[in-house]
């Protein structure tokens, strides 16, 4: 069975992009644009690592992570930030809100690839 | 003697009013009045005597007469201030009464009265008067004595000459010690005075005022209400009645009441002086900018207060007060004021600046990071995807995003050009109506997939416009976008557009998100978006409304928005007909008007029965 990845990322294109990026290599994907749906989906699907846009209509990303390290079940699940804000002390920040991996825009897409696979191993 | 005083106090309350601010010249005054005053009620007590047994003979009535004399000196002193007119009818007395007494009665005793003379004149505040008094006494004298050795015997009394040097001679002496009292009190007098003027000279010069106050806050004059004035006058506008009295306390600012109130309790007290800056309620008034009066203006002033012990009036022994110097120290408060005000508009500035580089960052890297990734998809081999169709739909997206990036450098090209004063307006007459049915077709797509219902209400035919047509199309995009990008799912975006006498209107309203009174005034300050945080719910780089109102602004139009939080916004833009009329406000300056609070029913309330209703999505 593919791992699969819950990618969270409310700009159209981009979903399309990291979508397209993961299933061609193999894993499966769960999508949404929306923070608060997040949790849902997660505990739905198990997924085996989410990518969380950090600006997010409604809630921001980091909210959605705290809400997702607060779970029990749903804490060992890695999460990847991936934000558009590359300012000094972002990356602190983020690290701090428990998101284990952090990529900033535009992404790489070799070292996308390869952060993905640090946390899941070949498809 | 309490009899005395309240007659003193009565009598005090007639004294001319230009002598009263002088304490010393106010107290001889009362003196004056008081003594002349009792010496006339006391003679009319007297007048009864004479009515008893045979009837008065002339000389009796004539001498009750003179005793009278002395309370119309009072009246003339009470009414003119004119001292030294009363003390001569004063003295006068004295001589008529004498020479009535010698003449009419032929008793010595009247020449015994003549002493009265230098007694008085060496009270007088005129040694000249009463240098004249003392020489006419003389010479009734001699008269008296002259008459009773040759005239009619029984006219005057029966003098030895003697008697006659010894009177002359009695009066020469008492001419001569009221003379030097009069001009030793005189040279006090002059003394007193230039002291009192030198220290209401010095306390005008320099820009203090300083009062006494007593344990409960009451201010006193130290050197005479002359020695408050001019300061006080000078920085606060007030009279020096004004601060005397209860008048210092409640001239201060509520507020600092307490602390002014510990401040004399502690110096009066336990004699540990202090400074205090309290706010103090000036004659100066601004129109107020809340309503139709006038606001008082406070000033900022330094106490600083000692302990000193005074001698009480009644004689009650020292008792301890505060000597209070007073400072306008609002120069230097306004200065920290505007000092503060600086430092918080730059600390807004660079604040704004940052949320703006991180909101620019945002919308350049979000296409980017498409433009980026898809490209190098398809440029390497091993990512590559093999279905053509694919390869196709990526490059559609690279365009795609290239474009949106192209748009974001724009707007932002747009913002500065026109904050640097570097964007022209090239007037062209265009139709609104079509412009606006253009702006509609452009977003429709937009809320479309938004889910957000767009409705159009524009009078037709009407909406012939001189300005530039760029500039217009993009105030009204941007307006649009604005609209549509803070209204939700489910709502709905209203655009109007109808000529309003000179002008035209151009109103934009949505069910969105709406905007916190508190954001209101900030509203169009470039690089502000409200609500902007570091989670940043919403796109854009916060330079929508900045560009409107910098581009409303070179047409010389205006713009108001009213919000409420949860409601919506409607923002109304009015552009002259011809903007080329139209005297052009530099860009930024344009006052945005707010007003917070909101109904979603506004936006169609002044829809004329002409316009059409046209629905988008």
């Amino acid at each position: 069975m593919s791992k699969t990845v819950l990618i969270v990322e409310d700009n159209e294109l981009n979903m399309k992009l990291f979508s397209d990026l993961l299933e061609a290599n193999g894993y499966a994907t769960v999508q949404t644009r929306n923070g608060v749906e997040a949790v849902g989906l997660a505990r739905q699907h198990r997924p085996d690592l989410i990518l969380m846009d950090i600006q997010l209509p409604e809630v921001s990303g980091l909210q959605v992570t705290q809400w997702l390290k607060d779970d029990d079940d749903l804490r060992a699940i890695p999460v990847i930030a991936i934000t558009a804000f590359a300012m000094k002390g972002d990356e602190e920040k983020i690290r701090q809100g428990g998101c284990e991996a952090y990529l900033s825009k535009p992404i790489s897409v070799v070292k996308f690839l390869e952060t993905v696979r640090n946390y899941l191993g070949d498809a | 003697m309490k009899l005395l005083a309240n007659i003193g106090d009565a009598v005090g309350r007639h004294v001319h009013p230009d002598v009263r601010a002088e304490p010393i010249d106010a107290a001889v005054h009362r003196h004056f009045l008081t003594s002349r005053v009792l010496l006339s009620l006391g003679s009319l007590a007297l007048a009864p005597l004479c009515l008893v047994g045979a009837a008065p003979a002339a000389w009796e009535a004539a001498a009750l007469a003179w005793l009278v004399v002395p309370f119309g000196a009072a009246l003339l002193v009470s009414r003119t201030g004119n001292l030294r007119a009363g003390e001569a009818l004063s003295l006068l007395v004295w001589l008529g009464l004498g020479a009535t007494l010698t003449l009419g009665a032929g008793s010595a005793f009247g020449l015994a009265l003549l002493l009265m003379v230098p007694v008085e004149a060496a009270a007088a505040s005129s040694a000249a008067v009463g240098a004249v008094a003392i020489v006419a006494a003389a010479l009734l004298a001699l008269g008296a004595a002259l008459l009773s050795r040759f005239g009619q015997a029984g006219a005057a009394p029966g003098l030895s000459a003697l008697g006659v040097a010894a009177l002359l001679a009695a009066l020469a002496y008492g001419g001569a010690l009221a003379t030097a009292a009069a001009r030793t009190a005189q040279r006090r007098r002059a003394e007193e005075r230039g002291a009192r003027l030198r220290h209401s000279d010095l306390a005008d010069a320099i820009d203090d005022v300083v009062l006494q106050f007593d344990r409960s806050g009451a201010a006193a004059a130290v050197g005479g209400a002359a020695s408050v004035g001019g300061a006080s006058q000078r920085l606060f506008c007030l009279p020096p009645q004004a601060l005397l009295g209860r008048g210092f306390f409640e001239r201060l600012h509520v507020a600092d009441r307490p602390v002014f109130l510990k401040l004399v309790a502690d110096t009066v007290s336990e004699g540990r002086g202090g400074t205090a800056t309290m706010r103090l309620r000036t004659g100066r008034t601004l129109p107020s900018r809340r309503g139709d009066f006038d606001e008082p203006v406070f000033a900022v002033v330094d106490l600083s207060l000692r302990r000193r012990d005074v001698d009480a009036v009644d004689g009650a022994g020292a008792r301890p007060v505060a000597l209070g110097l007073l400072r306008d120290v609002s120069a230097r408060a306004e200065q920290e004021r505007l000092a503060a005000a600086a430092q918080d508009t730059q600390d807004r500035t660079h604040a704004g600046r940052d949320i703006f580089l991180a909101n620019v960052s945002h919308e350049l890297r979000t296409p980017l990071n498409a433009i980026i990734g898809f490209a190098e998809m398809l440029s390497n081999e091993a990512l590559v995807p093999a279905d053509p169709a694919k390869r196709r739909d990526y490059a559609a997206i690279i365009h795609e995003s290239g474009l949106h990036l192209l748009a974001v450098v724009n707007g932002i090209l747009d913002a500065s050009k026109i904050e640097s004063g570097a964007f022209d307006i090239r007037p062209e007459a265009f139709g609104l109506d079509e412009l606006v049915a253009h702006c509609c077709d452009m977003v429709g797509l937009k809320a479309d997939q938004t889910g957000v219902r767009l409705d159009q209400s524009v009078t037709p035919g009407a909406l012939a416009l001189v300005g530039d047509k760029r500039a217009c199309k993009q105030i009204i995009l941007n307006l649009l976008s604005n609209a549509l990008k803070f209204t939700p799912a489910g709502g709905r975006v209203a655009i109007e557009a109808r000529p309003e006498g000179n002008s035209v209107l151009i109103a934009v309203s949505d069910t969105g998100v709406g905007i916190a009174a508190r954001d209101l005034p900030r509203l169009g300050d470039p690089f502000f978006q409200a609500r902007a945080n570091y989670d940043r719910p919403n796109d854009g780089t916060g330079l929508g409304l900045s560009v409107v109102r910098g581009l409303v602004g070179l047409h010389g139009g205006s713009i108001a928005i009213e919000s409420a939080p949860g409601q919506g916004t409607r923002v109304s833009v009015r552009l002259p007909s011809d903007c080329r009329r139209a005297a052009p406000n530099a860009a930024g300056v344009t006052k945005i008007e707010t007003i917070s609070s909101y109904s979603s029913g506004t936006g169609h309330d002044g829809v004329p029965s002409g316009g059409r209703m046209q629905k988008f999505a």
